[in-house]
């Protein structure tokens, strides 16, 4: 048991590795957030104001909208800042606690919405030297060598997150043959929230008592699997691939979207060392070192964004979320199925060369 | 046993007496915090210090666990260390949220814990406003004026504003609703009744359709400029 922890405890990823993943992270959270805006909460008396114990119960109402102005303009500049790897570790740290404070400020009308895995993760990465590599701060060589593992620590975060959700949903009753809770929260969700579009109707029509009763244990075994298997590589990851279809079917017949979360399982859903795609990745960056190439590649991207901008948040028709969400979901989940899948693949062929 | 194992023994073993009971005191804690009990403090005396005592040890214990991992040169155990000090804070965490209030940050997903619902009752509340205007009334719902907010937030924060009725009668409320509800220039709000409305539905497996069985209705607040 003690050598399985400490061979847990070891688990580490590269700089290259981790400015990747650093690349893929900011992209993803420029994509999805685009320009915020919480201006709009000082818009609303302080009624409203009924905040959980957070950094918002140290105020006696919401703050002046100028405060808001600041986090707007904050955010967006913040993660830049971690996408080209420039004062990484402030900006990484900077980026978590502006998410934080605006979050605890949305929070404050009196309901929390659990999108904490988004906002630690630039904060534990910062002491991971993730700006390390393929960054300004390489270039000037600002490197700090005092870089923390972790690896575990996320790994550990992440299924804690979901065994909290699981357990919960245990003590409620979610296993009680007499009650069919993910048929009732559809209901619910179908005819008082309003969640009726992509698969919820389709869903709705199923009305075999078996079939939703197995949902609810599949929903917990999936919730419950990661933390079971933390110290388990193989296993780990199989748990966190479970994870990201789950999201996908979330949407699909809840219609609630979590954003890019399957992303976040990439930095173990990816055989590092032997990915052929990682490979490939790093040869493009290394071999294209003139400036000019770089930045043409910085202005399709200004190019690309600008454009994307201009569409996040167009009501498509699917759902209450604006197409940046639901992009940002997809993208991850196709991200993480190709990865995952190379992974199976080289493992197959690995034991294969073993028998052989 | 050396005396080095022993103090780590003794301070280990307090450490997590202490945490395994602060769960159950920390809710106290925060009580004692408030300012009534220390302004009247005679009749909670004996129970501050109490408090006191619990805070002073579990200092000690903190400090405790700090110096055993800057004194322990074993790199291995100082990780297997964190790691259970990790995630038994994780725990107390759960705990806490899951027994006391909720706070934020916290390592938490969303649990949708009510796994007791039946589809023969089904309930959804809302507070609706009665705006009496001088010659017409416009009703409301609450909910839809909170058009900037997530759809999945709107519902349990507009009931739990009707938890706190008083709230409604701060002018910031009406001035608020100026700006939400569409009046004409010249139009001024003179009434706003407020009901918290309780309706009961009963699931139609046949045609997916819920049928209304009756709607209870409270008066929440009643607003007179």
């Amino acid at each position: 048991m003690n050598n399985i922890f400490q061979t847990w405890t070891k688990q580490s990823l590269s700089k290259e590795y981790l400015a990747i993943f650093r690349v893929l992270f900011s992209l993803f959270l420029f994509f999805f957030i685009g320009f915020p805006r919480f201006d709009w909460i000082s818009s609303y008396p302080d009624i409203f104001y009924n905040p959980y114990p957070s950094f918002a119960s140290l105020f006696e109402g919401f703050p002046n909208r100028s405060v808001f102005v600041v986090l707007n303009f904050l955010l967006p500049l913040g993660i830049l800042f971690i996408l080209v790897g420039f004062k990484t570790k402030i900006a990484s740290i900077g980026v978590s606690i502006v998410l934080i404070i605006s979050s605890s400020f949305v929070f404050a009308f009196g309901k929390i919405e659990h999108s904490h895995l988004i906002n630690f993760t630039p904060l534990i990465f910062a002491f991971s030297g993730w700006g390390g590599k393929y960054s300004v701060d390489a270039m000037l060589q600002k490197q700090n060598n005092k870089n923390v593992n972790v690896i575990p620590f996320f790994g550990l975060v992440i299924a804690f997150s979901y065994f909290t959700s699981a357990l919960s949903k245990i003590l409620g009753g979610w296993l009680d043959f007499e009650y069919q809770a993910a048929y009732s929260y559809l209901i619910l969700n179908y005819h008082f929230i309003g969640r009726t579009d992509l698969l919820s109707t389709f869903f709705l029509n199923i009305h075999s008592t078996v079939f939703w009763e197995i949902v609810d244990y599949i929903v917990i075994l999936c919730e419950l699997l990661p933390l079971c298997f933390l110290f388990n590589r193989k296993l780990f990851s199989f748990s966190l691939y479970n994870l990201a279809v789950f999201h996908v079917l979330v949407y699909l017949l809840f219609n609630i979207s979590f954003a890019f979360y399957p992303l976040l399982f990439l930095v173990y859903l990816i055989n590092w060392e032997k990915s052929s795609i990682v490979r490939c990745i790093i040869l493009i960056i290394e071999k294209n070192k003139n400036r000019v190439t770089k930045l043409l590649i910085l202005c399709v991207f200004i190019v690309l964004y600008v454009f994307y901008i201009s569409m996040m948040n167009i009501d498509f028709g699917y759902g209450e979320y604006p197409l940046g969400y639901v992009i940002s979901l997809f993208l991850s989940f196709i991200f993480v199925s190709v990865f995952y899948f190379e992974k199976l693949l080289i493992n197959n062929g690995k034991r294969r060369c073993n028998k052989s | 046993m050396t005396i080095t194992r022993q103090i780590k023994v003794v301070l280990w073993s307090s450490l997590l007496t202490i945490v395994i009971i602060l769960p159950f005191l920390l809710p106290n804690w925060l009580k004692s915090a408030s300012k009534d009990e220390i302004y009247n403090w005679y009749p909670t005396f004996g129970y501050i210090i109490f408090i006191t005592l619990q805070y002073l040890i579990y200092l000690f214990s903190i400090i405790s666990c700090i110096l055993l991992l800057i004194i322990n040169r074993n790199f291995k155990l100082t990780k297997t260390y964190c790691f259970f000090g990790i995630l038994m804070l994780l725990f107390i965490q759960y705990y806490y949220c899951n027994n006391y209030t909720e706070f934020y940050p916290a390592i938490m997903m969303p649990s949708f814990s009510n796994g007791k619902i039946s589809t023969n009752e089904l309930t959804n509340s809302q507070i609706d406003l009665e705006i009496l205007i001088s010659d017409r009334r416009i009703n409301v719902n609450l909910q839809n004026l909170l058009s900037e907010l997530p759809k999945s937030m709107r519902g349990s924060i507009v009931i739990k504003l009707s938890e706190r009725s008083k709230a409604f009668d701060q002018p910031a409320f009406i001035n608020w609703l100026y700006s939400k509800v569409p009046l004409q220039l010249d139009e001024k709000i003179k009434t706003v009744n407020i009901y918290k409305k309780t309706f009961h539905y009963s699931y139609n497996k046949s045609n997916n359709s819920i049928l209304l069985k009756h709607i209870d209705s409270v008066v929440v607040n009643n607003i007179n400029q």
